[in-house]
């Protein structure tokens, strides 16, 4: 009887405990994602009656002749030099100045991370007003110290990418300044204090003892973008729904759009294994460099 | 000399940068009480007199209200969900070892690399098959699935911290796995759960491709879902589009405001996971 009841305990207990999360996790994230990759070698319009039609790597070759898909690969790119160029620098430097503070980074804090905390969809509805040529807040600005200055921030394509990736820093900023933060919180201080001994102040000693030692986390925060970017949904759906002449496009609103609005399920399932395949390869590599950190 | 140039170059951005984010909300705030007149005019003239009309005409003519009533009830409910379940998967990925253990634990910590995109379209068919969309309850096994492996992964680091000592003493005292994890370890893992909790409800309520997926139904929608659709219905009526964002981002701000520290902590552990 005693043995029964230890390996009760010892066993089913936790199995029980642990099965209604790992059932949901199989059932509603694993098996789908293995649906998705099968059904990108189909043809399907998403009708239950219509049979699937297999065409191999049709798909495929669809997707990379594809001149939309071409673009959202190029505009992951524009994200990548935006986080190199603006995101990156602006979060570092913010770190740099909420680090070693007390007084007054209530405030900081909170209004550097407050737009990470309100809906993507209120932030790209406001946005999209600022933005506007004719009753926006950046052109009247510009036009204080250029009067000819006009332009029309998400309706011309050759510039909406460059808007939408900048709305993008704006809201991410904050997000990445505590990750960096974090990063200069794990140097040691005897660093800084031996440098300040050795004469190395200011702009030297971010130069020669912060960014070598936060290498780790600079590169973890580029292949956070890569996957950041491939996941950008709200903003770019509400403020500019891949826009105009799909020159905001990018992966997840493509994907959306050919499923439900073309009603085009296989191609919709290719660009989602695109999608997978490119983020899991940038998350392990971001995992690896998160792993040999520790 | 130097230090205090960089000092003031470091201050300026930081100043510059806040201004930056407060610029826009504080425009949408001033613009929720501006006539629409008035905010073709210029956005940066006060607003002539203080008036709640836009508030009014974006609650009659949109269902804000109701969108903060399903936003709010699917977060509050599928948080509730994510913490029980996690915090018992957690548990037992924290207390056990085996070989099956391990590979559940890799199984949440893929379910975090893995993007959540390439599951939308085989997830949509299935539960259209079944008549399931257009249902709270689809909702709210569609967050809590999503929400799961991130709580248990920051859950189970925190347990794995906690003695374990002190479960061994509950069981000599004659207490089960399942009694040690109710009176004593889930107790004392409350810090991390909040943290988790905090998270999965941003997310849930900040959410708007699900709910785009999964409800078309108005009596159903989002508040993500309502602004969405009411900015582009009225694109005109800009003063009641600022007011329906300012009711839809308020209780944000407002949780912002009550819980900073844990806010921060729970957005950037969920960022680095991902």
């Amino acid at each position: 009887m005693r043995t029964v009841l230890k390996r009760i305990n010892q066993y089913y207990v936790p199995a029980i405990m642990v099965l209604p999360a790992v059932a949901m996790i199989i059932f509603m994230f694993f098996s789908p994602i293995a649906q998705s990759v099968y059904l990108s070698f189909f043809d399907w319009n998403g009708i239950l009656r219509v049979p699937m039609r297999p065409v191999g790597l049709n798909n495929y070759r669809t997707m990379f002749h594809d001149a939309a898909f071409q673009t959202s690969v190029k505009n992951i790119g524009l994200f990548l030099l935006q986080g190199i160029l603006l995101q990156g620098p602006v979060a570092f430097i913010l770190a740099l100045f909420i680090s070693n503070r007390k007084r007054g980074m209530r405030y900081f804090k909170f209004t550097f991370f407050l737009p990470v905390v309100i809906p993507l969809t209120a932030i790209a509805i406001m946005w999209r007003f600022i933005l506007n040529p004719n009753w926006g807040l950046i052109n009247p600005i510009i036009r204080f110290f250029n009067p000819a200055f006009n332009a029309d921030f998400l309706g011309n394509p050759q510039i909406a990418m460059y808007s939408v990736v900048t709305v993008s820093a704006w809201v991410y900023v904050g997000l990445n300044m505590i990750i960096f933060s974090a990063g200069m919180a794990a140097i040691p201080k005897e660093l800084y204090e031996s440098a300040e001994i050795d004469g190395a102040t200011g702009l030297r000693q971010v130069r020669s003892i912060t960014l070598p030692l936060m290498m780790e986390s600079i590169k973890v925060y580029i292949i956070l973008m890569v996957t950041g970017s491939l996941k950008t949904f709200d903003l770019v759906f509400v403020m500019t729904r891949g826009g105009p002449n799909e020159s905001t496009m990018v992966p997840a609103v493509m994907m959306y759009l050919q499923t439900f609005s073309y009603s085009k399920f296989g191609y919709g399932a290719t660009i989602a294994t695109f999608i997978l395949v490119t983020g899991l390869i940038g998350s392990l590599i971001a995992n690896r460099y998160l792993f040999t950190k520790d | 000399m130097r230090i205090k140039s960089g000092e003031i170059a470091k201050i300026t951005i930081a100043v510059i940068w806040s201004l930056l984010n407060l610029v826009p909300l504080a425009m949408v705030t001033m613009g929720s009480f501006k006539s629409t007149a008035e905010i073709y005019l210029g956005p940066f003239a006060l607003p002539s007199r203080f008036s709640w009309e836009n508030y009014d005409r974006a609650i009659l003519r949109s269902n804000v209200l109701r969108g903060i009533f399903n936003s709010f009830s699917y977060a509050i409910v599928s948080v509730l969900i994510i913490l029980a379940l996690s915090l018992m998967t957690a548990y037992v990925l924290s207390r056990y070892k085996s070989r099956i253990i391990g590979i559940v634990y890799i199984l949440f910590v893929l379910g975090i690399l893995v993007p959540t995109q390439a599951t939308y379209i085989p997830l949509v068919s299935t539960f259209g098959r079944y008549g399931l969309t257009n249902k709270a309850f689809t909702m709210i096994i569609i967050y809590v699935t999503f929400n799961l492996p991130l709580s248990i992964i920051l859950i189970t680091g925190y347990m794995k911290g906690i003695n374990k000592e002190i479960d061994e003493a509950a069981r000599i005292d004659g207490c089960g796995p399942f009694m040690t994890f109710v009176w004593i370890v889930a107790p004392l893992a409350v810090p991390a759960a909040a943290t988790a909790g905090i998270l999965s409800y941003i997310n849930i309520y900040n959410d708007l491709i699900f709910a785009n997926l999964f409800i078309s139904k108005t009596e159903l929608q989002t508040i993500t879902q309502v602004i969405n659709s009411f900015s582009a219905q009225y694109v005109t009526d800009m003063g009641a589009t600022f007011a329906a964002v300012m009711i839809a981002i308020l209780p944000m701000i407002i949780i912002y405001m009550l819980f900073q520290e844990k806010v921060i902590a729970g957005m950037s552990a969920g960022a680095l996971k991902m």
